[in-house]
């Protein structure tokens, strides 16, 4: 009896002792390294904020590139569970949830439910990682609202949006997600990261930095409010404030893709720059392969980077060099037949297209003679030939900063063989990138001036302030301003009765050179057959150039005669200077209004027969100059438009065509459109093509209509658009 | 007061302050120099004042009259185990009664009734072995079944550990308390026969050391045997999902999200503690929500986290002296009844310790069981109290029989 309580005290004891060791040996000697443990838990983890990435401004402040953050959402069902003890059954919330969900993004309703109803029930489920910052604003206050617990949301990703889709694509460029640091490993910070473009010129400006909170999560992995903890708010990307006009862009890219199109052309590229500053005020480079807008994002910029023969374009340069030296008089007579040249026992024969017997030096530019060319430039020689053409920028970058920028092919002097400079003088055995040739005419049309071309204006911080500006730089001076004078009115007179004729404009005065070159083909010897590059350099107006704009077409189609640069290049240059001289903001025109005085306005000829309008136009006693494509056409266009005013002196274009008279119905009876959706300036495009006065009030996508798609209109009906 | 002993009652005042200091830390939450404090430790105050109250009044009671109430309140007590079958379930048990704002555990009132009747049943003179099993087993199987029909694992597990205790203090022969323990020992063993085999010779060899009869020994053979074969088949009988929560009630650690959850965080919050602990109220474990159950079941490691190893050795020390106390008078007690009562009651607060202990520092299952006269918990201090009352009760009124 006695013992056995022995036994059971002993027993008692021993337990003891065995629980006091343990205790020692985890409180003392801490072989679980728990204080570690603890120390892990209690010291704050970092919680990354990913700051927003820089937005890209054209140069009017409309918004070209913005960033949307996503996040991902999971649907804690446990929590659910809980909830459902208390109130409603648990496939009623489930219901709900995806009714919010599925009202407030893309998600499909019954596939949330699948979803949610999916095993083991008790987990967290994942969603989606696709909702925007906006449809989870919604979301949330929605749960919010009707008290459902369970949403469950993490950051995921940033995705860039382009409010204008592939407008500007080229230059503007692509970003990639990334993970900085460990990869896999949960210290890895996601990151967006210029790939192309100015995204990546300009990444460490867009970029932004990262920011960081310490946070210490509790067991219900709730975090709790501890004042000592630090934070480091993120800072934003910065901005970027391009010289980039929008309508510009629009007007350029709208009417590239039409050439393209139009002339089957393997590629279109165009620059447009404002001479003075050498600001690039639009820039495009299509292919006529099909490609997404993520695609030519990430591709090449053609406009910097696709190198061409420039071709007769260049032949303003070995002109420039013969007025500076006074060698002829622009209207001595220079022998254009067929001239032999012999270098070495080698002979080769310079040809023009159409022969000419005698040309003035003007003319020689102005018909674009290589014969002439070729015997100018022979007086001038190789080294002052070769020291001008790098004077301009040619075979070697123009520090414009913009990414993937070629540097054209330009031998050195040393590397000229015999007929070299020949071949340069009209544009052959040297390369140039459309931005090369632009900035070349920016010096002709603004008096000599080599400017570094740019394309980002201002750098603005998130609060708008400016934390930098590009102000246009001068690199050096060339030539004298008579020299240019005198060389504009020869490029003048390319526009006025030479190869660009087709541009002329009675009411503007333009200049420039076309170019038609020849291409060469990678691994091949010579020149190939059928395939030809075809430019068209201008600039206008004459006086104070305003614009420059170079527009190259890649292989135009051969057959349709296309690839002659006065048959692809200058009618798309046509296009684009008068859409240009039409923006509401020109003031190209109310320049040429102030100066001269006897103001009158256009009369409406469009639509009418060639008679009818000849008579409307000799009622009013207006001077007119009609261009007919076909016989027994009628009016499609004018210069100017009707209603527009201008002087008296001048005479307005009347073009005749064909095409339209083929529907003759469709000049009474329209139907109207849906504009609901479109650009403001696609819709002023689709409406006057349907002959449909719109009158726009606010900017950008249209978002009302006031005659609904689809009824009958009449001729010239007025219709109120809303755009926002 | 006559004979009244002041050390036991004095070592339970102060376990009973240790225990309200422990709850205030263990029910607040302190964040940075903001305190949030539940009120569990008011109530506490409140029912250890109600309990002392009836601490006193009992040791005025005559003794005659609660030995006249121990089979009504038996019988009251196995009612009431019934009805709380019948009552709403909380966490996965039905274990409370609940009228207005007082919940009261039955389970616990039978804990104290049990014993005490158990010990009036075997401490009738001249009781063979057979007797004193065939007695004492059905009364204190009766609410043990029910007790698990709660189910609450612990509480039955204490009934039968005190049972057997009881047994084994009183005259009971050494065969008996074998013939119990031996089927234990081969379920245990039955998972490998080497063991077993060794296991049933060792069992064989002491019975024939103790001079029992042949045909004992063969029982005693056969039983076990059927047990080391009956044991694989009802295990393979059971679904996985069975096999699984037997397995990690044994071996916590195989569920650490799960069933092992609270004994790991528990753990990591006492061995955290250190020598000198992290100061009062300033448990990280306990701040940041890891420890769940912090009041009740796991306010061991509270007191291991805030107070280190030392606080621990003091907590021990003190139950060790508060149990030694009474061990000690033990011997007074000429009236085996009473010696019965207080040896199983012993055994009771000495199990609940062990357990309660050996859960926190994870080296036990979780079982629910609470610390005695620390954790929060109404029920349970009210009969812990009551408990050392009849303690108290028993030793004013020894020197009549002496």
């Amino acid at each position: 009896m006695k013992i056995r309580l022995l036994i059971f005290i002993t027993i008692n004891i021993l337990i003891v002792l065995v629980w006091i060791s343990y205790l020692f040996c985890i409180q003392i000697l801490d072989i679980h390294n728990f204080k570690e443990t603890i120390e892990l838990r209690q010291n704050p983890s970092k919680d990354i904020i990913i700051p927003d990435r820089g937005n890209i401004y054209d140069t009017n402040g409309k918004l070209l590139v913005s960033s949307i953050k996503y996040y991902q959402i999971d649907i804690d069902r446990n929590l659910i569970g809980k909830y459902c003890k208390k109130n409603r059954s648990k496939n009623k919330i489930y219901a709900r949830i995806a009714e919010i969900i599925s009202n407030n993004s893309d998600l499909n309703e019954k596939k949330i439910l699948k979803k949610l109803n999916k095993k083991p029930l008790n987990s967290c489920i994942f969603l989606s990682d696709n909702i925007s910052e906006a449809e989870l604003l919604k979301i949330s206050e929605k749960f919010h609202q009707e008290k459902i617990p369970g949403l469950v949301k993490t950051f995921s990703k940033i995705k860039r949006t382009y409010p204008y889709g592939k407008l500007g694509a080229n230059f503007l460029g692509a970003v990639k997600d990334m993970e900085e640091g460990n990869n896999n490993s949960r210290e890895s910070i996601y990151k967006v990261a210029g790939s192309c473009g100015l995204e990546v010129t300009f990444d460490d400006e867009l970029a932004g930095e990262i920011g960081w909170q310490e946070t210490i999560y509790d067991a219900n992995n709730k975090r709790i409010p501890l004042v000592f903890l630090k934070e480091k708010p993120a800072n934003c990307g910065n901005s970027l404030y391009l010289t980039i006009d929008n309508d510009l862009q629009e007007i350029l890219e709208g009417n590239l893709n039409n050439g393209l199109k139009e002339y089957k052309a393997k590629k279109a590229i165009g620059i447009v720059m404002e001479p003075a500053t050498g600001a690039i005020l639009a820039m495009s480079g299509l292919s006529s392969k099909h490609m997404s807008a993520a695609e030519i994002r990430a591709s090449a910029n053609m406009p910097v980077s696709f190198m061409f023969e420039p071709g007769s374009t260049l032949k303003p340069i070995t002109a420039l060099l013969a007025i500076e030296e006074n060698m002829y008089k622009p209207s001595d007579k220079i022998d254009c037949r067929n001239y032999h040249i012999i270098y070495k026992s080698e002979e080769r024969t310079i040809k023009d297209d159409h022969k000419y017997n005698f040309l003035s030096f003007k003319d020689i530019i102005a018909h674009s003679s290589n014969v002439g060319i070729s015997k100018i430039v022979e007086k001038i020689g190789s080294k002052a030939l070769y020291e001008r053409m790098i004077a301009f920028g040619f075979g070697h970058r123009t520090s414009s900063n913009i990414a993937g920028e070629s540097s054209g092919i330009f031998r050195k002097l040393k590397n000229w063989q015999g007929f070299s400079l020949h071949s340069i003088s009209f544009g052959q055995e040297i390369s140039t990138t459309t931005l090369q040739l632009a900035n070349a005419y920016c010096t002709i049309a603004n008096g000599g001036n080599v400017m570094q071309p740019y394309i980002v204006k201002e750098i603005k911080d998130e609060n708008n302030k400016i934390i930098k500006t590009f102000k246009p730089k001068k690199l050096r001076t060339i030539s004298d301003k008579r020299s240019l004078n005198t060389l504009k009115q020869f490029l003048k007179a390319v526009v006025d009765y030479g190869t660009a004729i087709g541009t002329k404009s009675d009411f503007l005065e333009i200049a420039g050179k076309t170019g038609t070159a020849e291409k060469t083909i990678y691994g091949s010897k010579g020149y190939a057959e059928e395939k030809y590059t075809s430019i068209f350099a201008g600039f206008f107006p004459v006086d104070e150039p305003e614009y420059v704009i170079v527009i190259v077409y890649d292989e135009p189609d051969y057959a349709s005669y296309s690839y002659y640069a006065s048959n692809s290049a200058v009618p798309t240059f046509r296009n684009i200077t008068t859409n240009i001289i039409h923006l509401p903001q020109s003031e190209i025109i109310c320049d040429l209004k102030e100066k001269k005085k006897d103001f009158i306005f256009a009369p409406n000829v469009i639509g009418m027969t060639r008679e009818k309008a000849i008579e409307v136009l000799k009622k009013k006693n207006i001077l007119f100059t009609i261009k007919e494509f076909h016989p027994n056409s009628i009016v499609v266009n004018q210069f100017p438009k009707p209603n527009t005013s201008f002087d008296k002196s001048e005479s307005v274009i009347v073009i005749l065509d064909k095409e339209k008279q083929e529907q003759p119905l469709r000049t009474f009876d329209y139907e109207m459109p849906k504009l609901v959706g479109q650009t403001l300036r696609k819709a002023i495009n689709t409406a006057s093509k349907k002959n449909i006065k719109l009158i726009a009030k606010g900017n950008g996508i249209i978002i009302s209509q006031s005659i609904p798609a689809g009824t009958k209109t009449k001729y010239g009906e007025k219709c109120i658009v809303k755009a926002n | 007061m006559r004979n009244f002993d002041w050390k036991i009652f004095i070592l339970l005042i102060c376990l009973l302050i240790f225990g309200v200091i422990s709850i205030y830390s263990a029910s607040s939450r302190k964040i940075g120099t903001d305190i949030q404090t539940q009120d569990y430790y008011l109530k506490q105050i409140c029912w250890i004042i109600i309990s002392i109250i009836l601490l006193f009044i009992l040791l005025r009671i005559p003794y005659a009259v609660i030995d006249l109430i121990i089979i009504p309140a038996y019988i009251i007590t196995i009612l009431l185990l019934i009805i709380v079958l019948f009552m709403p379930e909380i966490k996965g048990s039905q274990r409370w009664i609940i009228l207005g704002p007082i919940h009261f555990q039955p389970s616990e009132l039978a804990k104290l009734v049990t014993i005490m009747l158990v010990s009036k049943i075997i401490s009738k003179p001249h009781l063979t072995g057979w007797k004193i099993i065939s007695r004492s087993f059905p009364v204190v199987l009766l609410p043990t079944f029910l007790i698990l029909l709660e189910p609450d694992l612990g509480t039955a597990l204490i009934l039968i550990v005190s049972l057997f205790i009881i047994l084994a203090v009183s005259e009971l022969s050494g065969f008996y308390l074998i013939l119990i323990i031996s089927p234990i020992l081969s379920i245990i063993t039955s998972f490998s026969p080497i063991f077993f085999i060794i296991y049933i010779i060792l069992l064989i060899l002491i019975l024939y050391k103790i001079n029992l009869s042949k045909i004992v020994i063969g029982f005693t053979a056969v039983v076990n045997i059927f047990f080391f074969f009956i044991t694989p088949v009802f295990w393979n009988s059971l679904k996985e999902y069975q096999q699984n929560r037997i397995l990690s009630f044994i071996n916590p650690m195989r569920d650490p999200f799960g069933s092992g959850y609270q004994i790991i965080q528990a753990k990591i919050a006492i061995g955290s503690g250190g020598l000198l602990g992290k100061g009062f109220l300033a448990g990280t474990q306990k701040n940041l929500n890891f420890l769940p159950e912090h009041h009740t079941d796991f306010i061991f490691s509270v007191i291991g986290e805030e107070f280190g190893f030392l606080g621990c050795m003091f907590l021990l020390l003190l139950l060790f002296l508060f149990l030694y106390f009474i061990v000690r008078k033990i011997a007074l007690f000429k009236r085996k009844e009473y010696k019965y009562t207080v040896v199983g009651i012993l055994a009771y607060f000495a199990f609940q310790i062990f357990i309660n202990v050996g859960m926190n520092i994870g080296i036990m299952p979780t079982t629910g069981i609470p610390l005695p006269f620390i954790s929060y918990g109404g029920s349970n201090l009210f009969i812990n109290i009551l408990s050392v009352g009849i303690i108290l009760k028993y030793l004013t009124i020894r020197s009549i029989f002496k």
